[in-house]
């Protein structure tokens, strides 16, 4: 039986298999292939104008609008997709070391010790307290001259992949992880603020205004004017806010934007409670994908003329990904719908 | 047909009005760039993302950027071509996104296959997505949009040789996905 009766014997159970064809009969096939879109109705078009009008106006609102400072809370993800491959960045969020990775970034964070039940030796139960060194699993991915940061760093050596490359992985509590941001910092050039030095006691807010100097520090060198913030606790938030005023940042005129990928946080919570901290500075929250976050302010920060103010900030479209603005108080529970729950794909909580 | 915007004569005279007046804000001539071209572009965007709420976010993300650089417009090319380049990139940020993700057929293929005609379409279909996005751009440019070599070399901002041997590179790489080596 040759092909052709096989294919007679069982119709449609072969793949197409196309005549090799001239150059011509390729391009007509093609062309016969167009795919036709489904119409787009009439209310789809208007609701689309409707939303890339408003979109517009608001541009142009905040371009004639005077500078205000721009704080971002960002997640570690967009902290790293902000300052970019090669950078080594601290943070404390679960989950952050692969947003570290594809980024091109090693992410150093404080473990969160967790216990867990494994089967003990005589098969009973045994209570185990577990480290996470995904921290150190993704630097060794992405640092290639780990040597060098280890020479540079002296850290203590905390487990097997953080040793391999001379990293730490494993912080014990915030006050080790604020003091070591601080000490990564010097080593690294950068000058903290006082106020951003870690409370010896070791709580989040002061760990969050250490980031913060940080994020700043970066993010001075893309001619962002103002702090990015990195935050992922509620605490945290307290710790954006305090370092704002700080500053003596005015209410109405400064604005913190809370960005948060990570996708067991909750923009609205975060943005809610720094808004009662400081009443007045928190504008906006805006949910993306991880990572994506930075690369909305770095879009702001590289678009706008160097030596000004950041007149416009434009969170229309996260590395493409629509990033959703949050009136604050906004309820995001239901995140399969951006248009849901007040919320834009056009930034419209900056427009208040 | 030239994609689907409805462009007449006497609208093709009158667009370098609307154009100089979209560019100074004017809503009325902003409504009128987008209820022009959104059909072409939101067709564009369908026959390479194959996903109509893709289309559709590519289609709007194309007019908020295009609202955006009307005043940097130089008008070197048609407005069509322009808003092509556009919403190309736009596209192609979608598809590089979607690299790791196994490409749907579209839903029109999902449907009764069995028929000669159909089964061709479903191959060259296949075969498109099997492609590397930026030839698949080209060819759907040339062969769908029937964009000429001028056109494509305007969309992709390079020179018009340069379009003819992507084109011709594209054609290639189609081939040996659609049935063998060229």
């Amino acid at each position: 039986m040759n092909q052709a009766d096989h294919r007679a014997a069982a119709p449609n159970t072969q793949p197409y298999d196309p005549p090799l064809a001239a150059a011509d009969s390729i391009a007509e096939a093609i062309r016969h292939a167009r795919p036709e879109p489904p119409p787009l109705d009439a209310e789809t078009s208007r609701r689309m104008l409707a939303a890339v009008v408003a979109a517009t106006a608001r541009r142009e609102r905040r371009r004639r609008a005077a500078p205000v400072t721009v704080t971002a809370a960002l997640c570690a993800g967009c902290l790293i997709a902000l300052v970019g491959r090669q950078s080594l960045l601290f943070g404390a969020l679960p989950g952050t070391s692969d947003a570290a990775s594809n980024h091109g970034a090693a992410l150093v964070k404080p473990a969160v010790p967790e216990e867990r039940d494994v089967a003990g030796r005589n098969g009973g139960p045994r209570r185990e307290v577990v480290r996470d060194s995904g921290a150190g699993r993704a630097a060794a991915r992405v640092v290639p001259d780990a040597s060098r940061i280890r020479s540079r760093a002296g850290r203590s050596i905390d487990d097997a992949p953080a040793r391999r490359l001379g990293l730490a992985s494993s912080m014990p509590s915030p006050e080790r992880a604020g003091r070591r941001i601080v000490g990564e910092a010097a080593i690294a050039g950068f000058r903290l603020a006082p106020h951003a030095a870690p409370n010896p006691s070791g709580d989040l807010p002061a760990y969050g205004a250490a980031i913060a100097e940080l994020g700043a520090a970066q993010v001075g060198h893309a001619r962002l004017r103002g702090s990015v913030l990195r935050t992922g606790d509620a605490r945290l938030s307290e710790g954006v806010a305090a370092a704002a005023d700080d500053r003596g940042a005015a209410p109405g005129g400064h604005m913190i934007i809370v960005v948060t990928g990570a996708p067991d946080r909750r923009p609205d919570v975060e943005m809610t409670t720094a808004s009662e901290v400081s009443p007045g500075y928190v504008r906006a929250a805006a949910y993306t994908p991880i990572g994506s976050g930075g690369g909305v302010l770095r879009q702001c920060a590289l678009r706008e003329d160097a030596d000004e103010d950041i007149r416009t900030v434009d969170f229309g479209i996260a590395y493409g990904a629509p990033a959703v603005m949050l009136p604050i108080g906004s309820d995001i529970s239901d995140r399969t719908s951006p248009a849901g729950a007040g919320a834009d794909s056009t930034g419209g909580a900056l427009s208040k | 047909m030239k994609g689907t915007a409805t462009v007449t004569l006497a609208g093709q005279l009158e667009e370098p009005c609307r154009v100089a007046a979209a560019r100074q804000g004017e809503p009325a001539a902003l409504e009128w760039l987008f209820q022009t071209y959104h059909g072409a572009i939101y067709a564009l965007c369908y026959r390479l993302l194959s996903r109509p709420e893709d289309a559709e976010d590519a289609t709007q993300a194309t007019f908020v950027a295009a609202f955006r650089s009307l005043p940097t417009f130089r008008g070197d090319s048609s407005v069509r071509t322009w808003l092509y380049r556009i919403a190309s990139n736009e596209a192609m940020t979608i598809l590089r996104r979607r690299r790791t993700a196994p490409a749907d057929a579209p839903r029109e293929e999902l449907q009764d296959n069995r028929a000669p005609d159909a089964l061709q379409r479903a191959a060259v279909s296949a075969a498109m997505r099997r492609m590397q996005p930026d030839k698949r751009l080209i060819l759907a440019l040339h062969y769908w949009e029937e964009l000429s070599c001028d056109e494509i070399a305007a969309v992709l901002g390079v020179s018009i040789s340069a379009a003819k041997m992507r084109l011709k590179r594209a054609r290639e790489e189609f081939q040996r996905h659609y049935g063998g080596e060229p």
